[in-house]
């Protein structure tokens, strides 16, 4: 009873008022001293992943405030022609629905074209009686002899398409309606050269860890791309919802083959002087890896595509006396959300684990704050976007064990493509692999 | 339960072409429908008992029978149907669904815009950086394959660069797409149609049966409820009757929930034709002999007949074998198969051993 209650007062002691109101004298002393330990553990990750939220959600509400209802709707001026490029392989379960919610997303002027990179299966006899059902070559169906992997199949449907715009989506996805429209608004922008749609999660019911990416995506993907969009700081278009200027894809040869396409395409997108921008109402709906093995795969790839493309291929973002400032701010913030806070919060909850039980009160400190964050945020995503689910606030008490976690792993892949170890990914054809550079 | 007809050539649903009437002249005495068909068959005979379309571009359907003349399809259709002739495919023509001129003209068309007007372009795959584009796209000095791209040469097909096949491209409407569909336009009438839209006719070749000679000697045909053709003395069910009897039968015994049996026998290709029948009767007269009264013998075509034997199952059958075999030296040429039939599985099976016999 006693272990109980020592625990029980262990793990909400951040709540004892006297408790807080020594952290709260203690702040400003420890900011004044410029304490390398307190700026490492608090000020910066506050003011990295906690402020530009909060100021995202003030402007956000101030022009609600002033237009008088919740967001003015607006429409593009014109309709000019867009081309939907969909590659896809093996995709013979939702190669239907991802067709039929593009040709049901409203917008009048549309040509969808499909790739099919050599499956295996009846996803092209799906996508040709969809596409016959349509009629009068609505949808394009163009099916590769053999699989040379997502960047050249998209590059088939970028070669065949004659839209203005050139919208890609992932052959799982669905499109909700309106969002084409809303896809386009930001390209009014003359300098506009690529959107990203919002990616929102389809199948957050179908387990505790599809729970908490719905989570993760609200926070990474919707609230974090609006703040950066809005300081030209977007750092990806993603291949799952992305829309370009066609004569950008064109005069660029289309996507380079090997991992991290939509990076890439991004990065020399931003070298070109191109603003990229985030429209928060054109929303595609996408399913997320269900197990933790699935989940693994996929962002140990992401994490591979960021060290190879980010970092090697683009590392000369760096020399901003040729690409400004802005974008050399991006490279560090790269290095510093993605590597350095990592490696620092990990090596102290080591440092911590190793020293023992005189510093669990600490590590209970930092979750209880990681945790009232991450709810601040999720109401923030909440009320600008609509997502998570008001069910999914409660995780943010499992949120900081699954970043600690998954960025665990995470650190471990970067050090692995950093020494160059186990090269080659399954999503790159062995016959591509051998001809394409291995940055 | 499966109808027992003679299979059909499967064809597209706007098939059928109505017979055409002979035109009326104005002096000469207009024969009627009998007589005419009559004198077909008599043509047929004087041209050894067979009757081949020849391929005339402006004879109707594209082809012609000759002295028969081009409209004498109809009659020939009802010929075959009466077993005075047997049918045998020859050809099929497409027609045009508004005026059924067969003389169409058939291209690959722009499935957005339906224009004619298409470009085909082989596609190339660059594998070191991706990229895809028409071949000309890649034309460098000398006939190399150069990517504008990367500018690195394109040298081995299948290790650095592929092919990714045909890319047409609309000249009307820029339209690309992989797989063209097919349009067609009457030469006559300029109707613009699909390819699936456009009707189809059969053409067929013809061959005098005995029926059909029997009914040309004598001048006139026979009754068309005339049930039974014979050979020399003995009468076995036409073709179309003898069917007819046997679903009659499988009907009964569905209802009566009892058997028949059903025994083919086949000659072989040495005793084919109208001439070479007298061996076939012999073997037949002998074994019609042995056979009850409600046993029925009918002709399948002119080397296939086949007996039925209602209310006979497996035992009933083997003592039909046994009397069959004993004829043995009469009926050296034959081939015997026996199906007794209580399920509408076993019909399955009658059927193919009525129809699905070796050449």
């Amino acid at each position: 009873m006693n272990a109980l209650a020592d625990l029980f007062s262990l793990l909400f002691a951040p709540f004892d008022p006297v408790v807080l109101h020594e952290l709260i004298v203690a702040v400003p002393l420890l900011l004044a001293s410029f304490d390398p330990v307190f700026l490492a553990i608090f000020v910066i990750p506050i003011c990295r992943f906690f402020v530009p939220d909060v100021c995202i959600w003030v402007a956000h509400t101030v022009k609600r405030i002033r237009d008088g209802t919740r967001g003015t709707r607006l429409v593009p001026a014109r309709t000019p022609l867009v081309s939907i490029v969909i590659a896809g392989r093996n995709e013979a379960e939702g190669i239907a629905g991802t067709l039929r919610s593009v040709l049901g997303c409203g917008y009048p002027n549309l040509e969808i074209i499909y790739v099919d990179d050599g499956s295996d299966d009846d996803t092209v006899q799906t996508a040709r009686r969809v596409a016959q059902a349509a009629g009068r070559a609505k949808i394009r169906v163009f099916a590769a002899p053999r699989r040379n992997g997502k960047p050249s199949a998209l590059n088939i449907g970028i070669a065949l398409a004659r839209g203005e715009f050139i919208a890609i989506i992932d052959a799982d996805c669905d499109l909700q309606y309106g969002s084409i429209q809303n896809w386009l608004l930001p390209f009014a922008d003359p300098l506009m050269g690529a959107v990203a749609a919002n990616l929102r999660v389809r199948n957050s019911r179908q387990s505790w860890l599809t729970r908490l990416q719905e989570c993760e995506y609200a926070l990474n993907i919707t609230l974090s791309r609006l703040w950066r969009s809005r300081v030209d700081f977007l750092s990806i278009v993603p291949g799952a919802g992305g829309m370009f200027r066609a004569e950008i894809l064109k005069d660029l040869g289309g996507f380079d083959t090997g991992l991290g396409d939509d990076t890439d395409m991004t990065l020399k997108l931003r070298k070109q002087g191109w603003r990229l921008g985030f429209a928060l109402e054109a929303v595609v709906w996408t399913d997320v890896p269900v197990t933790s093995r699935a989940l693994l795969r996929q962002r140990t790839r992401w994490e591979r595509n960021m060290v190879k493309i980010r970092l090697r291929k683009h590392g000369d973002l760096a020399y901003f006396t040729r690409f400004g400032l802005r974008n050399a701010l991006l490279l560090l913030d790269l290095l510093l959300v993605r590597i350095v806070l990592p490696v620092i919060a990990i090596a102290a909850l080591a440092m911590i684990a190793v020293n023992g039980p005189a510093e669990t009160e600490f590590v209970v400190h930092m979750y209880w704050l990681s945790v009232v964050g991450a709810l601040i945020k999720l109401m923030i995503a909440r009320d600008i976007a609509s997502t998570p689910q008001p069910a999914r606030l409660v995780t943010a008490l499992a949120l900081p064990f699954y970043r600690v976690v998954l960025r665990t792993f995470l650190l471990l892949a970067v050090a692995r493509e950093a020494l160059r170890l186990g090269q080659r990914h399954a999503y790159v054809p062995l016959h591509i692999w051998r001809e394409t550079p291995h940055w | 339960m499966n109808s027992l007809t003679r299979p059909v050539r499967p064809v597209t649903k706007k098939t059928t072409v109505e017979a055409v009437e002979f035109p009326r002249s104005g002096s000469a005495p207009v024969p009627s429908a009998d007589e005419r068909r009559v004198e077909i068959l008599r043509t047929i005979a004087r041209s050894g008992g067979t009757l081949l379309p020849t391929r005339v571009p402006h004879a109707k359907f594209g082809h012609s029978f000759g002295e028969i003349g081009d409209d004498a399809a109809g009659d020939l259709a009802y010929l075959a149907k009466r077993d005075y002739l047997t049918e045998k495919f020859f050809d099929r023509v497409s027609l045009c669904p508004t005026c059924s001129g067969h003389e169409i003209n058939l291209r690959e068309v722009c499935p957005s815009c339906g224009s004619s007007h298409l470009k085909d372009e082989k596609l190339l795959h660059h594998f070191r950086c991706g990229f895809v584009a028409p071949v000309t796209a890649f034309a460098g000095d000398g006939g190399q394959h150069v990517c504008p791209k990367c500018n690195a040469h394109l040298s081995h097909l299948g290790r650095d660069h592929d092919r990714l096949g045909s890319a047409y491209t609309c000249a009307d409407c820029a339209t690309s797409f992989q797989d063209p569909p097919v349009g067609a336009v009457c030469l006559s009438c300029g109707t613009a149609s699909k390819a699936d839209d456009l009707l189809h006719a059969d053409v067929h070749s013809y061959k005098l049966t005995s029926l059909g000679a029997a009914a040309a000697n004598r001048g006139t045909l026979y009754e068309q409820d005339d049930e039974f053709l014979y050979l020399g003395e003995l009468p076995v069910y036409r073709p179309t009757v003898f069917l007819e009897l046997i679903e009659q039968e499988a009907r009964r015994i569905k209802r009566y929930k009892s058997a028949f049996s059903v025994m083919v026998l086949q000659w072989g290709s040495g005793s084919a034709g109208t001439a070479d029948q007298a061996p076939i009767a012999d073997s037949l007269r002998a074994l019609r002999s042995q056979l009850r009264e409600i046993d029925l013998l009918g002709q399948i075509d002119e080397r296939s007949y086949g007996i039925l034997l209602p209310g006979t199952e497996k035992r009933g059958a083997r003592v039909v074998e046994r009397r069959a075999a004993a004829i043995a030296p009469q009926a050296a040429a034959c081939r015997s198969d026996v199906v007794v039939v209580k399920s509408p599985d076993d019909l399955r099976r009658l059927e193919a051993a009525l129809f699905e016999r070796s050449p």
